[in-house]
């Protein structure tokens, strides 16, 4: 005997069911909605500031992806240097996932003005070229951006300068050392002050045009990192795997920016992992919620089910009947929640939420005081799949337990 | 296997069912014997207690028993497995409970066809069926109430309809005029009487109501767990606790505690040279 009764009727009748207990209905769908839209909040809240914090990291300084000569990410040292940059820039052109790229050289050094000194990691960029890589120029919050052409130009960051006391047009004395070992020196005039929001740029930052200081260090055309800024986050992956196809692993080392700053790739991570177990959490008392009302709901219901299993239907309907509900009752909870996380995102994406007042404690990993909501596929796939093995969590139990009622004794129920 | 007569549909051999409330034994059913035989219209009577109710739960499968044999239609429902045992009811057995016990969230006539579908048929000839069926129970224009929307009356009329929508071969029914007043029960009861008459289905219905043991075509009179037809109540063997309430039988709860149960020595096993049935 083949029973016709469809999903249809069985999802008619969780409705039916869920509809006749309005008062206990409404209250799980408030919870699962309450707890579904906390949910994707803070995951949207975690999702904006991790990807301003990318984004902050990569466009302060660091680009998405660095190719250096072997060896020199560790050394810093000149020797490790690429001779011949040009031939590597010619593949820039040829990927479209680039949208910029610049030439560096990066050495440490001194920097001294009247009679003050302190150590600087001395930069050297092209300046045209490093607007399309990094946001330094929009960070120069005194003075102006280097010039092209105007080889003594010096650009600080703002807490070396203050350190120096150095003030605009004064004169910067730089020491380094040449490829060779060579000791030299040279003066440069203070044209602005870099302010990145980042401690460790700022109280390091000397920054040159390349083209002087391959001059001055006596290095051709030969630079240590080529700095690369893909179109999105997500394709940097994709531009290492290129690089190293093209490119031998015995000359040049491409690093892409989660290796260059281990702390910060850290830092994601840990926020990923807390992002997780805030899901974790969220879903378990929304598991207990829809757990507790289906016990209760099976518990008031146990002479009806009794009667459905003594009129003829198969305990496994019943358990498809119960799971149907609790999926159900979550389901429709989790999409009302998201809608309104969905309407508080949008209404907050522009503005963001501002953080000035806290912010300043979180300033060295490139957060940025303002956060905006951002709702990505992942996290909502995240959220929809957790939300779903809870629904059936909830509901396996109690419709198993269903499954398991002793007839005689539930139709006794007065 | 026992002989079974053509035209008997329920035999019950040696039946016993002890319920345990702690370590309480409270036997339900004493060795019930009882034969029934195609299209009669039997009732069980008896006082609260009586093991009327549990006779029928076992009979119609809800309930397992201690010992014995249940055969319906020949068959052994004691034997039978929970799905099969379901199958088995929804093919041949047709319920009416006292409380009336309808699904509430579906009108009276989606009630009726529901157990329709259970069988196979498709929701439109179920719902033609579940309309057939009220207006036989004469309650055809109420088909699209709720049974929240409807009186006692009505509501075991429904059951009543539910029951014979399948068609089988039994109904049992459990003190289906104890929620109603005298007369809508009397009517309840012509109707039963009419449709056993006019279908031949065997009714076996459990009731202290003086109108449904006047209808019965045969009635079978409960005591204690025994039928008492043959007997005076006062006549009536002793109950075994070891043949009816076995140890084996007590919940697994209770065996433990029954087990781990302190036994002290009384004072009449510590005193040497006294009996202990003295």
């Amino acid at each position: 005997m083949v029973s016709r009764l469809g999903i249809l009727t069985y999802v008619a009748l969780a409705v039916r069911n869920l509809i006749r207990n309005r008062r206990r209905t409404t209250i799980t769908l408030l919870t699962m909605m309450f707890g579904i839209a906390t949910l994707t909040l803070l995951s949207a809240l975690n999702d904006g500031w991790l990807s301003q914090m990318k984004t902050n990291f990569i466009l302060s300084f660091t680009g998405h992806l660095q190719i250096h000569a072997k060896g020199f990410e560790a050394s810093q040292n000149l020797r490790d240097k690429i001779d011949d940059p040009d031939a590597i820039s010619r593949y820039m052109d040829t990927y479209p996932e680039i949208i910029g790229w610049t030439q560096r050289i990066r050495t440490s050094g001194l920097a001294s003005v009247s009679g003050n000194s302190t150590g600087v990691q001395i930069m050297a960029t092209d300046p045209e070229q490093e607007t399309w890589v990094t946001s330094m120029d929009q960070n120069v919050k005194t003075g102006v951006w280097l010039r092209p052409g105007m080889n003594k130009d010096l650009l600080l960051g703002k807490t070396v300068a203050q350190n120096l006391g150095a003030k605009l047009s004064d004169r910067v004395i730089l020491m380094t050392q040449r490829p060779s070992g060579e000791m030299i020196s040279e003066v440069y005039y203070l044209r602005g002050i870099i302010e990145t929001g980042a401690p460790q740029i700022d109280r390091t930052l000397a920054l040159i045009s390349l083209d002087g200081a391959q001059q001055w260090l006596q290095m051709q055309q030969a630079v240590t990192d080529i700095v690369i800024r893909a179109d999105h986050h997500d394709q940097t992956d994709t531009l290492y795997r290129l690089f190293v196809q093209q490119l031998s692993e015995q000359v040049y080392e491409i690093m892409p920016w989660q290796e260059l700053d281990p702390m910060v790739r850290q830092w994601l991570e840990f926020s990923d992992a807390y992002g997780l177990i805030i899901l974790f959490v969220v879903i378990l008392l929304v598991l207990t919620e829809i757990l507790n009302t289906m016990l209760i709901s099976l518990h008031e219901r146990q002479k009806e089910l009794g009667v459905m299993i003594a009129i003829g239907t198969q305990p496994h309907r019943i358990f498809l009947m119960l799971l149907f509900e609790a999926v159900l009752l979550i389901f429709v909870g989790a999409v009302l929640g998201y809608l309104i996380a969905l309407l508080v995102v949008m209404l907050l994406a522009d503005s963001g939420i501002d953080l000035t007042d806290y912010a300043n404690a979180f300033e060295f990993f490139y957060m940025d005081p303002v956060i905006h909501p951002q709702l990505t596929r992942d996290s909502a796939l995240k959220i929809l799949l957790a939300t779903l093995v809870a629904a059936l969590l909830a509901g396996i139990y109690p419709a198993w337990k269903a499954t398991r009622l002793s007839v005689s004794q539930a139709l006794r129920i007065q | 296997m026992p002989e079974v007569n053509q035209s008997t549909i329920i035999q019950t051999r040696d039946l016993h069912k002890c319920y345990w409330v702690g370590s309480m034994p409270y036997p339900a059913l004493n060795g019930i014997d009882l034969e029934i035989h195609k299209g009669e219209f039997v009732v069980l009577a008896g006082r609260s207690g009586s093991g009327k109710s549990t006779l029928l739960n076992i009979v119609g499968g809800l309930e397992s028993a201690d010992r014995g044999e249940a055969r319906i239609l020949g068959e052994d429902i004691l034997k039978m497995g929970n799905s099969q045992r379901t199958g088995f009811r929804l093919a041949n057995i047709g319920f009416v409970f006292q409380a009336y016990n309808l699904i509430r969230v579906l009108s009276a006539r989606e009630n009726v066809a529901y157990v329709c579908q259970l069988q196979g048929k498709s929701k439109q000839e179920s719902l033609e069926i579940a309309n057939h069926w009220l207006h036989e129970v004469e309650i055809g224009h109420l088909g699209y109430r709720r049974p929240d929307q409807l009186s006692g009356g009505q509501q075991q009329r429904v059951a009543v309809a539910r029951a014979l929508a399948t068609e089988p071969k039994i109904i049992l029914a459990d003190e289906p005029t104890a929620n109603l007043d005298s007369t809508t029960g009397r009517h309840l009861i012509e109707l039963m009487q009419r449709l056993n008459q006019s279908l031949g289905t065997t009714f076996l219905i459990s009731s202290h109501d003086p109108d449904v043991k006047q209808a019965a075509s045969r009635l079978i009179k409960l005591s204690d767990g025994f039928i008492v037809n043959s007997w005076d109540e006062e006549t009536k063997p002793p109950v075994s606790l070891a043949v009816t309430c076995p140890i084996r039988n007590r919940p697994f709860g209770e065996r433990l505690r029954h087990f781990f149960k302190p036994r002290r020595k009384t004072d009449q096993q510590t005193k040497p040279g006294t009996s202990r049935h003295s």
